[in-house]
């Protein structure tokens, strides 16, 4: 039996509503936690859907527990009080009384070193269990796209370092998953970004790549970018490259960005948008 | 191995929607193409088409890349409602 569900939608109510109904039950038998109220936007800009959490009221899962922030509080309220009660009975184990008033001074100096370090350490551990469970159903979403393409011996490993993860994938067809220029691995790249920023709590970049693809194709950029930088010192001529997705754009920039003599900069609209390499204009001046 | 499109369909789109059992498929053939139509509940059609239709081209670009038995090509129609 599901005892917890992640409901989404434009309001508020009707994320709650969404929720009970995928759990059934009513409202005085579910614990709801609004993780995110929704906001209308302006124009369709800015517009975010509200996210609520609902629970059997009976439920007695204890990560469940954690993940709410309510009870999170609760908790180290309970810890505090704990260690409230460690601290008094280890004063009056060691010191000799000390009046009513200095005493609780030192209880709360103590306690506010503890109080924040918890709290940290509570909200990163909801935040990577999330998003650790997250990124696991994201490698599983790749497989099984994979498996329906036809690559059925693919397997996906994932990385995370400094909030971006790599999902590397090990398939006998790689070369269908990478595709022309590496049309497809951009593709799946896009829909596993829009998985994880939906999904996970924290921003995660992703990056798809299959038998070091990315490497090689960052090496390809370097050497078009030398070229191309070449070419035009040769002419005098702006040069227009081909539309490149804006990661890869990205590292064209940077290369081109040490050279003194060279101006980039990108024109069109996406995914059409293409980078224009010419001569720096600053010394005309 | 022959690839079931509308499965692969079915694959790329389900994770992507709030209503994944309002995901229907309807297979047409023309001449020249083999017609998948996409149908989503009218909440999840924004879902599936991303800012300036960059989800929609994702899904047609791996669709489109999986060879069909006949040679014939795919095409993707989402549908609006």
């Amino acid at each position: 039996m599901i005892d917890k569900y992640t409901a989404q939608a434009p309001t508020t109510e009707e994320a709650i509503e969404k929720g009970l109904k995928a759990l059934g039950m009513k409202k005085d038998e579910a614990l709801i936690d609004i993780v995110e109220d929704g906001k209308k936007g302006f124009l369709g800009f800015g517009h975010r859907d509200a996210v609520v959490t609902v629970r059997r009221k009976d439920s007695k899962i204890e990560l469940d527990d954690i993940f709410s922030k309510d009870t999170t509080d609760i908790k180290i309220e309970k810890e505090i009080e704990n260690l409230e009660e460690d601290i008094k009975t280890a004063q009056k184990e060691e010191v000799t009384p000390l009046k009513e008033g200095t005493k609780t001074a030192e209880i709360d100096d103590d306690l506010e070193i503890p109080e924040e370090v918890q709290k940290d350490a509570l909200v990163q551990e909801k935040q990577d269990g999330i998003d650790e469970q997250a990124i696991e159903d994201v490698a599983e979403y790749i497989v099984s796209i994979a498996h329906q393409m036809g690559a059925t011996h693919t397997t996906v490993k994932h990385k995370m370092e400094d909030h971006t993860v790599t999902f590397t994938i090990y398939s006998q067809k790689a070369g269908m998953l990478i595709g022309r220029h590496g049309k497809v691995l951009n593709a799946l790249q896009m829909l596993v970004q829009t998985q994880l920023h939906k999904r996970a709590d924290s921003k995660i970049t992703a990056i798809v790549d299959a038998e070091g693809y990315r490497e090689r194709r960052e090496q390809t950029l370097k050497k078009l970018a030398k070229r191309t930088a070449d070419k035009v010192r040769k002419t005098k001529q702006p040069v227009i490259l081909e539309p490149m997705p804006s990661f890869e754009r990205k590292q064209i920039h940077r290369y081109l960005s040490e050279d003194k003599g060279i101006e980039t900069h990108s024109e069109g609209k996406d995914p059409h948008r293409y980078l224009v390499v010419e001569l720096s204009r600053k010394k005309f001046i | 191995m022959m690839t079931d499109i509308k499965e692969l369909i079915c694959t790329i789109v389900k994770p992507l929607v709030s209503y994944p059992d309002d995901i229907a498929i309807q297979v047409s053939e023309s001449d020249e193409f083999h017609e998948y139509n996409l149908s989503v509940h009218s909440d999840d059609v924004g879902r599936i088409i991303g800012k300036k239709g960059r989800i929609a081209k994702a899904i047609r670009t791996i669709v489109y890349s999986v060879r069909t038995e006949d040679n014939k090509r795919v095409r993707l129609t989402i549908e609006d409602k």
